[in-house]
């Protein structure tokens, strides 16, 4: 199966690239899902040209007074916050914080965990003992307190949580990667492959991991969304960086300043946005999912 | 991404400090042999980070350390702004309330300036605490509020002879002319005195007392609740806080929501009345004999809530007990209380060891009486008695401990054999750490009482629902900026009277808090309080053309890029 | 190798992880500037004379190898230390807060499960059918919301518009039965448990779910599945016999659910007002209190550990390959 994996990924570099990157449009839901995706990126580029104004700035009508929680209208299309920011331009430089914590940690992630799972599946024994003895550690550790622990020392920056999330999340790929490398190791390919001479290296990045690529970008896709939803969640108990507009800040602003079920427009738009983000990160990882693991085709 | 990173050497001074916190700690098991070496390495470091602003250089980034909350957070978004005129830059590092506490107030680690509000604690209302306690030079040692180094011996003098002085009059004098050189000097700009605002369910009570720097909710004052009167058949009150109490041991401790809360329970000998003068509460009355000799008489008739009867015994017990113990949450009262010797059934002399003109409302205001056939009692194996449970507090308050429940409620039933009878049969109070559901409770008639600041904006939402009302009252508490008077160029006089001038302290309560508050004189006791403010005192004029004369007379100048010039030597 | 070696073997290697576990928490707690006098030194209402003698009152004078010494040997006595901020032993103020919390993770863990593989398996075995595809994408849809965000909602819904239910708390403090339903035992804590627990449940249920329905895919094509279709099994026998062979990997799942169970949900602790670990956890390093804050750690740790192990046990038990590592 490794094998034919490989040999279909012959042909062409460029070509095999524009397969894959319209491979999601193969359904309704992936083609969904990547539009919103190429969205989100595309006003993360251009945030400064597209937002209306600076997302940090007080809003005073003609009068003089601070535009303070104002629904919708002309001049604000998503309103104003409680200190008369923009909601629209906070939102739009939103997508910034979205795709640099979920970006940064799953790649973080994905390279430890995954190849933590490797080597201790691979190896075994002492390698075996002594990895997973540092899971279980990580996985001892309760993700948010271990945040809020990480802010008082380090202070509350957005850096801080993305070192925060990747130092721990990495736990279940590696795991779950291990587990599935146990029963792989026995079968009959692997077992040719090394009789055949194939170094440990060769055996495990080009007979074992193709194997374990589609559980390892079923969790990257889970990665990047629980490492935005991890963002929002450090963000909302006001353990995040008061300095960044992301999603998770705008709904902590908004609960404590107790206005979450008043000020719809200050609150719909950064849950929704979050949601829709997550779920399409799901929806194109599932695609790709199928890509790498024919049986789910 | 934040300015954090974007200033080299607030950042690296930061990382300095840390490394070297690290290093103590690794040294401390013994993982780093000789770290004193190390750590001396890294002080010096630190000092040449510190010694930045040298005479005919730009000015550097100022460092400003404030609290990660809402508030402070959009304060500063403005100053930062309000500034720029001037040509100076902020460095804007922020952390938690504790971190805050810990670096500022216990390791005197403060940047060039530092930002805090200081809530209206009872003992605050007498003008010791914001003169003596924040800005006398000895308070500038560890642990001091003195965090920013100010230090004017002409203000230590008056500081030190307000404390002293008895006579009311002249006490008056000597606290408004120590005001003068808090404004003059600039240690500190002092923003303004945010209202607090309380809310309650006017259709089943009545008789709210608000009181200057406790409103109707708060548990400062425990007069707020006397007059409290059930409208409905429920004749128990429900009241909101953000806070639940620790602990049931009125010895242990020492923060403000948990020891007044006990102090329902446990009456302490004097309180604050409506006007937020001293009045007679456990006592009867009081009579200062000489400065250091007061006698105190307990009223006749006071029971402790299991029926026995408070006499001196108890009264003299209670201060031998602290003496006695040192409990660190009481140290104010035996660094006060010499003695205690019993005069009569109901009557004791103290002899205190300085005259204290904050006496009768900060130590007899703060101890409480004791049961002493209780404590005497209390085991013995105990390293200090305020580690006892206290699980049955036994007070003589006007409110009897019932139930507690962590995290769900604190129930008390009124004592009818106080000399004030609670018109209510009782109180639970609930902690609930969030403000939307705390609303939420009060507007779907769960709670009856709303015990914590309050928005402006949240308030008038409430006060639209014919059930409720939203009660308004002024407070001592302040909102600061404190300057660092140890590093320049924040001590220099004439670059921290430049700041007063570029601080709209109006348009910043508006924005902030939505106009709700007072706006500060410049001093650090609110205009309200009219018996100790000065009102010779006004805030410096809001002009950015003042304030940049003020640096070009003190030879501070403009680069090309409009950035601020330190004056050349 | 012998089942009960690779038993010890893997139990002790559980031991050392929470042994190095405690020491990394007992480093980091008090790599945290501040101690737990500090932050009663607070806006001034212990001077520093006072706090030293706390220090010493609470032995926070001595070099931190003993304090860690004496911590580790009074541990070993089943001893946790007191709480320096509610100066109670450590236990009494962990444990109401753990059987709080169970109260609120049980119904949350045991639906979510149960929910999950049912409805894995159903559309698992339903591959490639249009419902298929719609339900995995309605199920992957409340695990993209954020938790306290579906709560939030949840009680703008039902509490506030419709008020059928509390907007939070445990219990209400003084709760008097107007009729016989509400008399019932329970029926306080039951209504104060409906909404967190169906914003539980509807985050922590996708995980089970897309776990299952993967594994069930991929049991479809094994040889045994191919042989049973053959032997003309009913499609309900077949069904049953992929769940059975699809499990392991939800197993591995659940007991990483259960053991984090025990730590709580802060986010849920914190919109519903439910007084919990996860709220102690938070609260205990904010204060600085290292004794609670350890004891909260140590026993998530310790049932997440332990559950683990009970896997990896089970795993040997069941693929005799495993032991011999």
């Amino acid at each position: 199966m490794s094998d034919a994996v490989l040999a279909s990924a012959r042909p062409s570099r460029a070509r095999e690239a524009w397969r894959a990157a319209l491979l999601p449009f193969a359904s309704w839901s992936g083609g969904f899902a990547a539009c919103v995706l190429v969205l989100v990126v595309t006003v993360a580029i251009f945030a400064p040209w597209l937002s209306p104004y600076d997302p940090l700035v007080n809003h005073f009508d003609a009068a003089g007074q601070l535009r303070r929680l104002e629904p919708p209208s002309g001049t604000h299309l998503l309103g104003t916050t409680y200190y008369g920011l923009d909601v629209l331009s906070q939102l739009i430089h939103g997508t910034r914080i979205v795709l640099i914590v979920g970006i940064t940690c799953a790649v973080l992630i994905a390279l430890i965990g995954t190849n933590i799972g490797l080597m201790a599946g691979y190896y075994g024994g002492r390698i075996d003992t002594i990895l997973m003895r540092a899971t279980d550690l990580a996985f001892g550790i309760p993700f948010i307190p271990f945040a809020v622990v990480l802010v008082a020392l380090l202070g509350p920056s957005l850096w801080n949580t993305i070192i925060a999330i990747s130092f721990l999340m990495w736990r279940s790929t590696a795991r779950v990667i291990r587990s599935q490398v146990l029963s792989l190791r026995e079968r009959g390919f692997v077992k040719a492959a090394r009789i055949a001479g194939a170094s440990d290296m060769r055996i495990l990045y080009v007979h074992i991991f193709p194997n374990v690529l589609p559980m390892a970008l079923l969790y990257v896709a889970f990665d990047i969304a629980w490492a935005v939803l991890a963002e929002a969640s450090i963000s909302f108990l006001g353990f995040g960086d008061p300095h960044q507009t992301s999603w998770g800040q705008m709904l902590y602003l908004a609960y404590v300043s107790g206005s979450i079920r008043q000020a719809w427009w200050w609150t719909v738009p950064p849950g929704a946005a979050l949601s829709l983000f997550v779920i399409a990160v799901f929806l194109v990882g599932r695609e790709y999912e199928r890509l790498a693991n024919p049986r789910l085709r | 991404m934040g300015s954090r990173n974007e200033s080299g050497r607030p950042a690296t001074r930061d990382l300095r400090a840390r490394r070297r916190e690290v290093l103590k700690f690794l040294g401390a098991f013994g993982l780093t042999a000789p770290s004193a070496a190390l750590v001396s390495a890294i002080d010096g470091a630190l000092q040449s980070a510190s010694a930045q602003a040298a005479a005919g250089q730009p000015v550097p980034r100022l460092g400003v350390y404030l609290p990660n909350w809402p508030d402070q957070v959009e304060l500063w978004r403005q100053l930062s702004r309000e500034w720029q005129p001037l040509g100076i830059e902020l460095d804007l590092q922020q952390g938690t309330l504790d971190t805050f506490v810990s670096q500022i107030v216990a390791e005197q680690k403060l940047p060039h300036m530092g930002s805090m509000s200081w809530g209206g604690a009872p003992d605050r209302l007498d003008p010791d605490y914001f003169l003596s306690e924040m800005f006398h030079s000895r308070r500038t040692a560890r642990g001091g509020l003195n965090f920013g180094f100010y230090r004017n011996e002409a203000f230590d003098r008056l500081a030190d002879a307000q404390r002293s002085e008895m006579d009311p009059a002249k006490r008056q004098q000597l606290v408004r002319e120590a005001q003068t050189h808090i404004v003059e000097d600039s240690p500190s700009i002092v923003l303004f005195h945010r209202d607090i605002i309380h809310a309650y369910n006017k259709r089943r009570f009545s008789g709210v007392k608000p009181i200057l720097g406790n409103g109707i909710g708060f548990p400062y004052m425990p007069l707020s609740y006397m007059d409290i009167t059930p409208l409905t058949p429920r004749k128990f009150m429900r009241l909101t806080s953000i806070y639940d109490i620790a602990s049931l041991n009125p010895f242990l401790t020492p923060e403000i929501y948990n020891s007044t809360t006990l102090r329902l329970i446990y009456a302490t000998f004097t309180t604050r009345d409506e006007k937020a003068d001293v009045m007679p509460w456990a006592l009867e009355r009081w009579n200062i004999v000489n400065p250091t000799t007061v006698d105190i008489t307990l009223r006749g008739n006071t029971k402790f809530h299991d029926g026995r009867p408070a006499t001196a015994q108890d009264v003299k017990f209670t201060f031998d007990f602290i003496n006695k113990h040192r409990f660190p949450a009481l140290s104010r009262i035996y660094e006060t209380v010499e003695s205690a010797e019993i005069t009569g059934d109901l009557t004791v002399r103290l002899k205190l060891r300085t005259a204290s003109a904050p006496f009768t409302a900060n130590v007899l205001g703060y101890a409480f009486l004791a049961p002493k056939h209780i404590w005497e009692a209390v085991p013995s194996n105990l390293a200090t008695p305020a580690d006892w449970p206290n699980d049955k507090p036994i007070g003589s308050g006007p409110w009897k401990y019932v139930e507690w429940r962590k995290g769900e409620y604190l129930q008390l039933a009124a004592n009818q054999d106080f000399f004030m009878k609670p018109k209510l049969e009782g109180m639970v109070v609930l902690p609930v750490p969030q403000m939307e559901s705390m609303v939420g409770m009060l507007e779907r008639g769960d709670s009856d009482m709303l015990g914590w600041n309050l928005d402006m904006t949240l308030g008038e939402r409430i006060s639209r629902n014919p059930e409720l009302e939203v009660v308004r009252t002024p407070t001592h508490g302040q909102h600061e900026v404190r300057l660092n008077l140890g590093m320049a160029p924040t001590d220099n006089k004439a670059f921290r009277r430049a700041l007063q001038h570029v601080t709209d302290r109006k348009k910043l309560l508006d924005i902030i808090f939505s106009g709700a508050g007072v706006v500060s004189n410049g001093a650090p006791i609110t205009p309200a309080l009219e018996n100790w403010a000065n009102p010779a005192i006004s805030a410096p004029e809001v002009s950015v053309d003042k304030a940049r004369a003020v640096l070009r007379d003190a030879g501070f100048t403009w680069n090309a890029q409009g950035r601020l010039v330190m004056p050349s030597a | 190798m012998a089942f009960w070696l690779f038993a010890a073997r893997r139990a002790a290697h559980t031991a050392v992880t929470l042994v190095l576990l405690l020491l990394f928490m007992y480093v980091l707690f008090r790599l945290v500037p501040g101690d737990p006098t500090t932050i009663m030194l607070g806006t001034g209402e212990l001077p520093l004379e006072a706090q030293q003698r706390l220090r010493e009152l609470w032995g926070l004078d001595r070099p931190q190898w003993q304090q860690f010494v004496t911590y580790a040997g009074n541990l070993l006595t089943g001893d946790l230390g007191m709480s320096f901020y509610f100066r109670r032993p450590v236990l009494e103020i962990v444990w109401p807060m753990l059987l709080n919390t169970l109260v609120l993770m049980t119904p949350v863990v045991v639906i979510s499960i149960v929910l999950g593989v049912t409805l894995g398996t159903w559309l698992g075995w339903r591959r490639g059918e249009r419902i298929e595809e719609i339900g995995a994408i309605l199920a992957l849809i409340p695990r993209a919301l954020p938790v306290f965000w579906i709560g939030i909602v949840l009680l703008a819904l039902f509490a506030y518009e419709l008020r059928w239910f509390p907007i939070g708390g445990m219990r209400q403090a003084f709760f008097f039965p107007e009729t016989w339903y509400q008399e019932l035992p329970f029926f306080d804590i039951a209504r104060h448990l409906v909404l967190p627990v169906a914003a539980g449940v509807l985050t922590s249920m996708a995980d089970p779910l897309m776990i299952q329905r993967t594994a069930l895919i991929e049991v479809k094509h094994e040889d045994f599945m191919v042989h049973a279709r053959a032997r003309g099994l009913s499609e309900g026998a077949q069904r049953r016999l992929a769940r059975r062979n699809a499990f392991l990997p939800v197993l591995t799942y659940s007991a990483i659910m259960v053991g984090f169970a025990f730590g709580g949900q802060v986010l849920l602790e914190v919109v519903f007002n439910w007084p919990g670990m996860g709220r102690l956890m938070v609260n205990s390093v904010s204060q600085r209190d290292y004794p609670v804050a350890q004891a909260t750690f140590f026993f998530m740790a310790a049932a997440v550990v332990t559950l683990n192990l009970l896997v990896d046990l089970a795993y040997g038990w069941l693929d005799p390959r495993i032991r011999h590592e």
